[in-house]
């Protein structure tokens, strides 16, 4: 449905739902494989205590399953090589979808998984690099099957202690303890910048603040989800009271945004941040980091789009510091906690597979190691013959004879090289 | 990544085909003058003018008219003087101001937004008012043919072209008809870079402008850079001399950090831009770290300060990263001790304990001044 606000300009709408997605038990369909997040999503599973991963399979093409860690056990997600060949009732239980597709198979993958899964409630696509048609046709289809659909380039969607769609909140085990992507609270934040997301997060957490829902729309040309939808969303969402935005230059999205303040379509107390004043200091428009930002005309610039939210009523931080001014003065409450123990850290630091030959060798946070010991230590304290001998068998060999004979066998092999016996 | 110009030969090559019409428009550089100039006729009337997506030729003297054949390598030797590389040369359409008419399509998320005027020419932003716009759809499109004076199957045409080869942006100011037909003495066309995967024949990652002339050498190095890397680096130079440099990453917080420089009034002594993110592997930060360390080297300011801060990354692994830059800090260091550079870093992420505590050890064993925060610092409280 469109909807005409001010002259020319427009704006669709296509919201979120977060009460909904709160209510219900995530079911994800990862499409593509990228094994940080997913292990990062099942480790935040894990530290919820959650009953079991939130991702349900994977859509790729290696093998029939992947292995990852739920605490500090091996557990393995089916892998399928696409929507026709999953079990019966696979694709009935699936609600959320990640994609972690190349932005040339974005479109084509979102079609089949948005026309395939008859209970969707909507997905994330991380994907740099999608051509802008490709992205208008996906927010077409969404808005038609009435699914929601975050990016591209977005780095997820997390609902405190209930879900983590994405990278957001960090991919390493560490990052995850941090308590604000755990402990529900009132405050919305919503950011372009997948990075600033994080950054947020972070100032929120050190803040003590509490967060309701946090996203990245990402920074393209056209998101499918709008700042515009992302905005509502929150207006709309009962356990959102504040909400946090940071934009950036270019596209005129806050125009839209300071006409529904205005019409009081918006009434939540908002706090904003659009980066790139110092585009000023360029002598030629300049291309920044994010497709969109680029502020070809002044009205697509950083203080431009900050004097016309500021005059709508959102308190509006000129400089990043006077931002996070602002956002200290919000008013906090933590409506739930999911707490974790403290015995969960050290599950989560220096396990190793335990599924396939994980006596001989495995990979730690810290590199590679062989039979329990950093590999690079092995090799310069002992003989190729030593380590080869020693990962054949499994455990280190103690026999010095053994290292030699073996050594001589080797060296044999290679003085004779082994030739095909020639038929007579 | 993003909407880029392509050259107003290659603009002009795909709309004149799209429509039919023939085009003989000279792609002209200083190696193959001579020989075009060869095929085009005494008779006729020129145009020479700048191809490198730079507007404004006319204002800026970059363009010329109404040239007689003999002439045309003289005016062309006064660009290439100028530091062009690339012109462009076209037969001249004698024509009247008031012919001269105005047209754009740009992608809005609404659809195409078509704006148009009939009073078109150097200064159109002096007319703005006579430029209408309107969403283009096919139940309007009688309609807004009509109003633009166009045949509606000729912009019917164009505007399916403009979808089907993945243009973000078309300009033309101005254009004439005759009999019937568009000439566009002027055309500006962005692509959606992003579509190159799917944009066939039509245009390539060749058409690309990237504009070239002027480039600092380290500017053109990273830019090799970012076009073999899945990664993205940017680099933009802006005083040589200087003595603030930047190694920023992640796409939000490094315009967040350069804003906070510009805030505190030294946007002046800022020597460049540089961003990385998208979780480079060490050997691209290594390079693109000891890109900005020849910035420093040649920079004459004194008291320098390099910032290599970011935000807090989701998925970029601040270890890898940082050892990458460390070890072109390192190939530098008697450099770094002599000119007395202060170091200032910031950043969290993925394994930010290790990469933060190795930078750390770096200075200290080096004895380089600095200091070195994690997430714990607010982002901007970096920029001094």
């Amino acid at each position: 449905m469109w909807s005409r606000c001010g002259t020319n300009r427009y704006y669709y709408l296509d919201m979120i739902d977060f009460e909904k997605i709160r209510n219900s038990t995530p079911s994800i369909l990862m499409l593509g494989s990228y094994p940080p997040i997913i292990q990062s999503i099942l480790d935040f599973d894990y530290l919820t205590k959650k009953k079991h991963s939130s991702i349900s399979g994977i859509i790729g093409t290696s093998g029939k399953s992947q292995r990852y860690f739920w605490g500090n056990e091996d557990i393995l997600i089916p892998v399928y090589r696409n929507l026709e060949v999953t079990p019966w009732g696979f694709n009935e239980s699936i609600n959320l979808f990640l994609s972690v597709v190349s932005a040339r198979r974005v479109l084509f993958t979102t079609e089949i998984t948005v026309n395939s899964l008859p209970n969707l409630i909507g997905g994330t696509i991380f994907a740099e690099n999608t051509p802008e048609i490709h992205s208008l046709k996906i927010q077409h289809i969404a808005s038609s099957q009435k699914v929601f659909i975050i990016g591209p380039s977005s780095v997820g969607l997390l609902l405190p202690g209930k879900l983590k769609l994405g990278a957001i909140g960090g991919v390493e085990a560490r990052q995850l303890f941090n308590p604000v992507l755990h402990e529900a609270g009132n405050i919305g934040v919503i950011s372009t910048s997948g990075g600033m997301t994080n950054e947020l997060l972070n100032i929120a957490s050190s803040l003590g603040k509490k967060v309701s829902f946090c996203f990245s729309f990402g920074g393209d040309r056209f998101p499918i989800t709008s700042p515009v939808d992302a905005i509502l969303s929150a207006e709309d969402d009962p356990r959102t009271s504040h909400i946090i935005y940071f934009g950036e230059l270019g596209g005129e999205d806050e125009y839209a945004i300071a006409d529904l303040i205005a019409k009081r379509r918006i009434n939540k107390p908002v706090i904003a941040h659009i980066a790139g004043s110092v585009s000023d200091a360029f002598k030629t428009p300049t291309q920044f980091g994010h497709a969109k930002a680029m502020a070809k005309s002044k009205d697509e610039s950083a203080k431009a789009k900050m004097k016309v939210l500021d005059k709508a009523g959102v308190l509006v931080g000129e400089s990043f510091t006077e931002f996070v001014g602002l956002i200290g003065n919000i008013p906090t409450k933590r409506s739930e906690t999911f707490l974790l123990s403290t015995r969960d850290n050290r599950l989560l630091t220096k396990r190793k597979k335990t599924i396939f030959a994980s006596s001989i060798t495995h990979e730690t946070d810290f590199g590679v190691e062989v039979l329990n010991k950093d590999l690079l230590e092995v090799a310069r304290g002992h003989s190729f013959t030593y380590i080869a001998t020693s990962m054949l068998l499994g455990k280190e060999i103690k026999s010095k004879e053994i290292e030699e004979f073996v050594n001589l066998v080797f060296k044999l092999i290679m003085v004779h090289q082994y030739r095909e016996p020639s038929i007579p | 990544m993003s909407r880029v110009a392509i050259s107003e030969h290659k603009a002009k090559s795909i709309i004149y085909s799209l429509l039919g019409q023939k085009y003989q428009g000279l792609s002209v550089s200083r190696d193959n003058i001579y020989k075009a100039i060869l095929s085009l006729s005494s008779k006729k009337q020129y145009v020479v003018k700048v191809d490198e997506g730079i507007k404004k030729r006319q204002k800026n003297n970059l363009l010329f008219k109404d040239i007689e054949k003999n002439k045309i390598k003289i005016y062309s030797q006064k660009l290439f003087k100028k530091g062009f590389h690339q012109l462009l040369v076209e037969e001249y359409i004698s024509h009247t101001q008031d012919e001269e008419k105005f047209l754009a399509i740009n992608r809005k998320r609404e659809g195409n937004m078509i704006f148009y005027s009939k009073n078109g020419g150097v200064d159109i932003e002096g007319k703005i008012r006579s430029v209408k716009s309107v969403i283009y759809s096919s139940k309007n499109l009688l309609a807004i043919s009509k109003s633009i004076g166009i045949d509606s199957q000729i912009l019917k045409k164009l505007v399916d072209g403009f979808d089907n080869y993945y243009f973000s942006f078309l300009e033309s100011n101005p254009y004439v008809l005759r009999k019937g037909k568009i000439i566009f003495l002027d055309l500006a066309i962005e692509v959606d870079s992003a579509a190159e995967f799917v944009s066939g024949e039509t245009w390539t990652r060749e058409d690309l402008i990237t504009q070239t002339s002027g480039l600092a050498e380290e500017e053109l190095a990273a830019k090799s850079l970012a076009e073999k890397s899945s990664a993205s680096f940017k680099l933009n130079v802006l005083n040589k001399n200087g003595n603030i440099f930047t190694i920023f990453s992640g796409g939000g917080a490094s315009i967040v950090l350069a804003d906070e420089i510009f805030s505190k009034g030294k946007a002046g002594s800022i020597v460049n831009y540089a961003e990385y993110s998208g979780n480079p592997n060490e050997e691209e930060t290594y390079l693109f770290a000891k890109i900005i360390l020849s910035l420093v080297r040649k920079s004459k300011a004194k008291e320098k300060k390099i910032y290599i801060a970011g935000g807090v990354a989701n998925f970029t692994d601040i270890r890898t990263t940082f050892r990458g830059v460390i070890r072109a800090l390192d190939s530098e260091s008697a450099m770094l001790k002599k000119q007395n550079v202060k170091i200032l870093v910031r950043r969290g992420g993925p394994h930010q304990e290790e990469g933060l505590e190795m930078m750390s050890d770096f200075l200290k064993e080096n004895k380089i001044q600095g200091k070195v925060c994690g997430p714990d610092v607010v982002l901007t409280d970096i920029i001094i």
